[in-house]
């Protein structure tokens, strides 16, 4: 019994190094170094596990700098672990200080690896990494164009010196053109690769071509060195979601196994360990984090918008006035501008949240028969709109309860939602910018008078 | 200037896009005019066979069609009746897809044969059964070739080739009798092969040149499935192994969340429970988003009000004078009844902001009090930010969905939508930043009206258009 089961044990983790290893993860070590580390024998194993960590934090998070001596390593690993929130006796400075990185045993590494790997979906996330660069039939993500801002920065430049420089402004006009034209080219070029790629795809799936006279083989084999790659690269992925469905077979004795690590750790539990030792150690006032004061910084800068928002807001109207305005519109207008105003909240709250739904996640198209197939489109949201949504009930971190993943998008459906999405945002800047029109216009207007010029604003397109 | 930075920004990034699909276009193309030539030449084949012999077919046809029958079945008694016993599928040769798809579109066995693995070992029916039905449906399937007209794929070209059809239905044949191997008589295989092409190929002397070089086509096949047959069959299974990929992956793990349980409960009792300070970044970079978003919208939505107010001369809340109401509601009144609904909406969504960022305050500091005082080591000031996918707890999938889509028009209107999606994306995020840095200064303060008309077209126009500034010059 007991041999049988490490037998399992050594299978299902050579499963598990086999399906890192077609990861692209660096530094997996082998099955046996696994089994060795839980207990805890051989400086080699621990040296190997602190690079496997090292590897793995790499790919999962974003580590800004690049280190290669281990006694980086061991910082940038505690870090990162902890970024993970895991809490472990050595991560953290407690009360009885912080343990050096060579008491750190193999043992603890494996479990920490084991949290790395349980805790949200990071084999998933890979895969899809991976997949993403083998498969050339897929349609990739679309987010890359809307870098995250900087909040802070922009807000202290002074506005004054935009005006004065003539030459400034003008810059930036040639560049918002150069930008708008790079915007028509994407457009352009991304219809052209639509259309080859729904050839491809039609032609990989109707059985076609070759009668099975090779007319001459060195006619073929030139023509498909394309084939040839896109063959190898294709077997390389069919390997890999193997070697994933593999390891999700079996997976619960993995998890079993990883049990007993933490059994035989806390059997040898050193007495500064136990829960009620550790307490952190009151840090300083005088933070030396660059980064930890950007979060803190974040946050209150979160604060002060919230703040001048919610003070903006409240001093601008009465409630009162708006049941005036009620009284005088008719039932389906009425009604017909809550819609709309619902629409628009939603579509702000939308914006926000990193869902799939809106599009711009990474898809694997399939060309359909013509039949349609039976509809397995589990929506993480409700696909429409209530026009109670406007009430807050759909803020970042509070997504979903159901919490259904898709696995198959109708086309059709996508459709529908990106146009939404696309009318709500052409809405929202066309807002924006009438706003801007009737500021100006308004602001300058007596300045105008005195000089003697009339402003025309343009007239609007037709679209 | 931080402005013309990020518009650089937003341009590289275009170009980083425009390049990916650049390649990407490149890509397609290859594997597209490697499909083509295979496509082209089989095209070649068949119209010089129809060129030379197209009066006489219908004759000849049918004088072939019957001599390929009577060696079917002399094949079938021939099997039938030396092994009885064995089980056709233990055949080991593999089956050719693309001969097995020349053979029309009617069949049953076509998608089965399309979905072979990659050796093309075809496991799904008996080769007899096969040759039957074939020898039936080409008779059938024939009559119908006129008709198909498929774009690029040389089984529906009108003209194709019955001659070639044939000489690919006997290697079928043959081959089914050759890849029996330990077929003890293999002498009369031997005959049925010989016998073979010489009837049904066609009527010219050079037989055992065509019967050597077909023979030698079937077994360079053999060795060499084209790289054509083999990406297909690897589409598909790889299409297999994603759905079942995507199936799984959001199966929970029971042991898993046990392990998880345990490793927690050693953790420090002052440990917050649950979350990560990685996720705590993630939500509060968002939110900043979110309120970025909010305010902007609120700025416009005041101004608004505020313009309306201006331009329709009342007091938002009053009621207007009677004879206001004589053509229905305004569009005045309609925007302004409007942006005050938007206005209390927002009102509502900054409340649960701020509980929610009060919420994000507490978790931080949470956190913050376990933050590692790194004093040792150069490497000490590391900063590590989440990558949100994999820490993302609300159920998001971070594995590729399966679009299915019906015509070459959907997937062109996807992929424009979603472009363009994020174009506009990309552009709300630039007039927000515009808008902020540029502040309107009072008005003494502005000296040209040539850069009022440029940031009236910056702002108002996103670039597109330009106001007019004409000197007012007639005496009023």
């Amino acid at each position: 019994m007991q041999r049988d089961k490490s037998v399992k044990a050594k299978e299902v983790i050579e499963s598990l190094c086999k399906l890192l290893y077609s990861l692209g993860l660096e530094c997996v070590p082998s099955a046996e170094t696994f089994r060795r580390a839980k207990f805890n024998k051989g400086e080699d194993v621990v040296v190997e596990f602190w690079k496997l960590l090292h590897s793995v934090l790499l790919k999962t998070l974003l580590l800004e700098c690049s280190c290669t001596t281990l006694s980086d390593l061991d910082s940038h690993v505690r870090e990162a672990l902890w970024q993970c929130g895991y809490g472990a006796s050595w991560i953290v400075v407690t009360t009885a200080g912080l343990r050096p990185r060579s008491e750190v045993g193999s043992r603890e590494l494996l479990v920490a690896f084991g949290w790395v790997l349980s805790s949200g979906s990071m084999l998933e996330a890979l895969l899809r990494a991976r997949s993403l660069e083998l498969d050339i039939l897929s349609l990739p993500p679309t987010i890359s164009l809307s870098s995250p801002r900087e909040g802070g920065s922009l807000g202290d430049v002074d506005g004054q010196g935009d005006l004065k420089e003539d030459g400034l402004l003008r810059r930036l006009q040639w560049q918002y053109g150069k930008l708008r034209f790079q915007w028509r080219r994407l457009l352009s070029i991304q219809e052209e690769r639509a259309r080859l790629l729904h050839q491809v795809l039609s032609s990989s799936t109707m059985p076609s071509t070759s009668t099975s006279q090779p007319s001459s083989d060195d006619h073929h084999s030139m023509c498909s060195t394309a084939l040839k790659k896109e063959v190898e690269r294709l077997q390389t992925l069919s390997q890999l979601l193997e070697a994933y469905l593999e390891w999700k077979r079996q997976e619960p004795l993995f998890w079993c196994w990883m049990d007993s690590v933490v059994d035989s750790q806390l059997s040898d539990l050193r007495e500064e360990d136990t829960v009620e030792n550790m307490s952190p150690v009151h840090q300083v006032v005088n933070r030396c984090f660059p980064y930890g004061y950007k979060d803190k910084e974040g946050l209150e800068q979160l604060d002060n918008m919230l703040l001048r928002l919610h003070t903006g807001l409240k001093d601008t109207y009465t409630r009162q006035n708006r049941k005036a305005q009620s009284v005088l519109q008719d039932a389906e207008e009425l009604e017909e501008i809550e819609r709309r105003v619902a629409l628009r909240l939603h579509g702000l709250a939308e914006s926000c949240t990193s869902t799939p739904t809106s599009g711009c996640c990474t898809y694997r198209p399939s060309l359909q028969g013509p039949q349609p197939l039976p509809n397995h489109h589990q929506p993480c949201r409700p696909g429409s709109v209530l026009p109670q949504a406007c009430d807050g009930a759909v803020l970042p971190g509070k997504v979903s309860g159901t919490g259904t993943v898709m696995v198959q998008v109708q086309a059709s459906s996508l459709i529908v939602k990106l146009q939404q999405r696309e009318d709500f945002l052409l809405g929202e800047l066309g807002q924006m910018r009438q706003a801007k029109r009737g500021q100006i216009q308004e602001k300058t207007a007596s300045w105008l008078e005195g000089v003697g010029v009339v402003l025309i604003p343009p007239l609007p397109l037709k679209r | 200037m931080s402005l013309l930075s990020l518009v650089d920004e937003a341009i590289k990034l275009c170009k980083v896009e425009e390049t990916k699909i650049n390649e990407n276009i490149l890509q397609y193309r290859e594997i597209l005019r490697s499909l083509r030539p295979q496509q082209e030449d089989g095209k070649e084949i068949e119209l010089t066979d129809d060129v030379e012999k197209d009066p006489d077919v219908q004759l000849e046809e049918r004088r072939e069609m019957k001599l390929l029958n009577r060696l079917l079945e002399k094949a079938l008694r021939v099997r039938a009746g030396t092994a009885p016993q064995k089980d056709p599928q233990n055949c080991p040769g593999p089956k050719k897809e693309p001969v097995d798809t020349t053979q029309g579109k009617g069949r049953a066995l076509t998608p089965g044969g399309t979905k072979g693995n990659k050796n093309g070992i075809k496991t799904t029916s008996k080769p007899i059964t096969m040759d039957k039905k074939e020898s039936k449906k080409y008779s059938a399937s024939h009559l119908s070739w006129g008709g198909r007209g498929r774009m690029g794929h040389p089984v529906g070209h009108s003209g194709q080739g019955r001659a070639s059809m044939i000489r690919s239905s006997v290697q079928m044949q043959k081959r089914s009798v050759v890849s029996s191997k330990g077929f003890p008589p293999q002498s009369s295989g031997k005959e049925v092969k010989q016998a073979g092409p010489p009837g049904p190929v066609s009527h010219d002397q050079g037989q055992s040149p065509q019967a050597s070089s077909a023979h030698h086509q079937v077994e360079v096949s053999h060795r060499a499935p084209t790289p054509l047959t083999k990406w297909i069959s690897l589409r598909t299974k790889q299409s297999r192994l994603w759905d079942k990929v995507l199936a799984l992956q959001s199966k929970p793990v029971a042991e898993r969340s046990h392990f998880t349980e345990r490793v927690k409960a050693t953790f420090s009792r002052e440990w917050p429970t649950s979350g990560s300070p990685a996720d705590t970044g993630a939500q509060v970079d968002r939110l900043t988003q979110l309120c970025t978003d909010l305010s902007h919208c609120y700025q416009s939505e005041r101004l608004l009000t505020g313009q309306t107010f201006r331009t329709s001369g009342t007091e938002p809340g009053t009621s207007p004078t009677r004879g206001d109401m004589e053509g229905g509601i305004t569009t005045c009144q309609k925007s302004e009844y409007e942006s005050l609904l938007m206005l209390e909406g927002l009102e509502k969504m900054v409340a649960d902001l701020r509980k929610h960022a009060g919420q994000l305050r507490k978790e931080w500091e949470a956190w913050d009090r376990w933050r590692r005082l790194k004093g040792e080591g150069a490497g000490a000031f590391c900063p590590v930010r989440s990558k949100g996918e994999w820490g993302d707890l609300s159920g998001v999938t971070p594995l590729p969905p399966t679009l299915t889509y019906t015509s070459q028009a959907e997937l062109q209107e996807v992929e424009r939508l979603r472009l363009r999606v994020g174009l506009l994306q990309q552009e709300v995020h630039l007039h927000q930043a515009l808008s902020d840095t540029m502040v309107m200064p009072s008005a003494p303060g502005l000296p040209n009206p040539a850069v009022l008309r440029d940031i009236y077209s910056l702002l108002g126009e996103g670039g597109v258009m330009f106001p007019t500034l004409v000197l007012d010059t007639e005496p009023d």
